[in-house]
């Protein structure tokens, strides 16, 4: 039985949760899209509102996103010398757009990174960034100084380099 | 807005905007709803069970799963092969085989070459990490502690042996006690750095306390730590519980399920030197 309202939200959010994921950095952003929604429909009665459902599946997507680790599907050995990651979705992206702030994203701190997308990619306001990652408003508001500060500084590395 | 925020929010959705549509997402979605809700109204004893041998085998229980003929050490020898990906979301678009939980029966007991019956060392046998407690546990009334120790028997090959013994009683050993070869049993992966074991996990199946939670790692003496998370990617805590010349035990709290677990194992100069995500 599909709940109602529940295949409107997956139409309108499955696509900006997978890019979500892809933006934190997961290697699967189609499984943790896939999984979050597969979570949202198994607590869909008791959100309580429809209002909490967008804010779950964020949530949801950031936590599966966490660790690059949990979502390597490449088992690695001996990390000495990894195998080329070509599959990854970001390298096959970074190849597509030659985009330089894949790269600036990945060597961020997690948090920093987090914070960074949803701020300047769903344009969450902080509160809604805290409730997200589940930290203080404070913490939110350092965390993207701190960030905006590596980016700029990554950013004028990579201008000397060209 | 300055320059920087704008350029960045730029590149963001210039970088989204790659992302390549998904196609069948909504069949996919069907798909996996049905199979949660398939495995839920397997009941709740089955899903017990099968967490139980998913929590303590993770990938390893492929044997079990497939019905295969149980090897010596059967009742502990459910390792985690990380060259097999098993995953609550695994990945459609790559093809990986899904394992899901299917039924399996309790399985035939321990044969006694499995098993060492309990009482003094038989000659031949170096006990090498001593008997030491994993955890305590209760079942139908009677209080048992579940411990770990390593023996070298007369052909030299170092058994692990978790065995449970009752708090206060009569000696004798848990019917979920045995013993196997780390590495070797049952996919022979000598190569590997890191092996694993549930704690008493069959084929008696006991939810009622911290066993299912418990997963012990053997490294090999090259690994001076391990470094491991759940499912969600959080570290969870591990401590050691033994050592001898060639493998140290430790024991992994995850708090619940360990399905989905990963591990990376570092060696003396803090370098990763093996890492498996199940």
């Amino acid at each position: 039985v599909v709940v109602e309202g529940f295949r409107e939200l997956f139409d309108r959010q499955f696509e900006a949760m997978r890019r979500l994921a892809f933006l934190l950095g997961a290697d699967d952003p189609e499984n943790i899209a896939q999984e979050a929604f597969v979570r949202l429909h198994g607590r869909w009665s008791g959100l309580g509102s429809a209002d909490a459902a967008l804010p779950y599946l964020r949530r949801t997507v950031v936590n599966l996103s966490r660790s690059r680790l949990r979502h390597l599907r490449v088992v690695r050995r001996s990390p000495q010398a990894p195998p080329p990651d070509v599959d990854s979705a970001e390298a096959q992206v970074l190849a597509r757009t030659g985009h330089g702030l894949l790269a600036v994203l990945a060597a961020l701190p997690q948090r920093q990174r987090q914070v960074l997308v949803l701020r300047y990619w769903l344009d969450l306001d902080q509160a809604e960034i805290a409730q997200t990652l589940g930290i203080a408003v404070g913490t939110v508001k350092a965390t993207t100084s701190h960030a905006m500060t590596s980016l700029r500084r990554a950013w004028a590395d990579q201008e000397a380099l060209r | 807005m300055n320059d920087l925020e704008q350029r960045l929010r730029e590149d963001l959705s210039a970088l989204a905007d790659a992302v390549p549509p998904s196609t069948g997402g909504w069949a996919e979605h069907r798909r996996r709803v049905t199979d949660r809700h398939r495995q839920k109204w397997r009941g709740p004893a089955l899903a017990a069970a099968v967490t139980t041998v998913l929590a303590g085998a993770a990938v390893g229980g492929p044997l079990l799963l497939r019905g295969e003929p149980t090897a010596p050490g059967s009742g502990t020898g459910i390792p985690v092969s990380p060259t097999i990906p098993v995953t609550p979301m695994p990945p459609p678009q790559q093809g990986a085989p899904e394992v899901s939980p299917v039924p399996t029966s309790p399985g035939p007991p321990p044969s006694p070459a499995d098993t060492r019956p309990p009482g003094p060392m038989p000659t031949g046998m170096n006990v090498t990490v001593t008997p030491t407690e994993l955890a305590r546990f209760t079942e139908d009334g009677v209080g048992w502690i579940a411990r770990a120790h390593t023996e070298q028997r007369p052909d030299g090959a170092e058994w692990l042996c978790i065995v449970g013994v009752p708090v206060d009683g009569p000696e004798r050993e848990h019917p979920n006690s045995s013993c196997s070869v780390p590495f070797d049993w049952p996919h022979g992966q000598p190569q590997h750095l890191v092996d694993t074991r549930p704690v008493l996990a069959e084929p008696r199946l006991i939810d009622s306390g911290p066993l299912v939670r418990l997963m012990l790692f053997v490294t090999k003496p090259n690994v001076d730590r391990v470094v491991v998370r759940d499912g969600s990617g959080d570290e969870v805590p591990v401590r050691e519980v033994g050592r001898d010349a060639t493998l140290t035990l430790y024991l992994a709290d995850f708090g619940g399920s360990s399905q989905g677990f990963g591990y990376t194992a570092y060696d003396g100069a803090g370098r990763a030197v093996e890492s498996a995500i199940t």
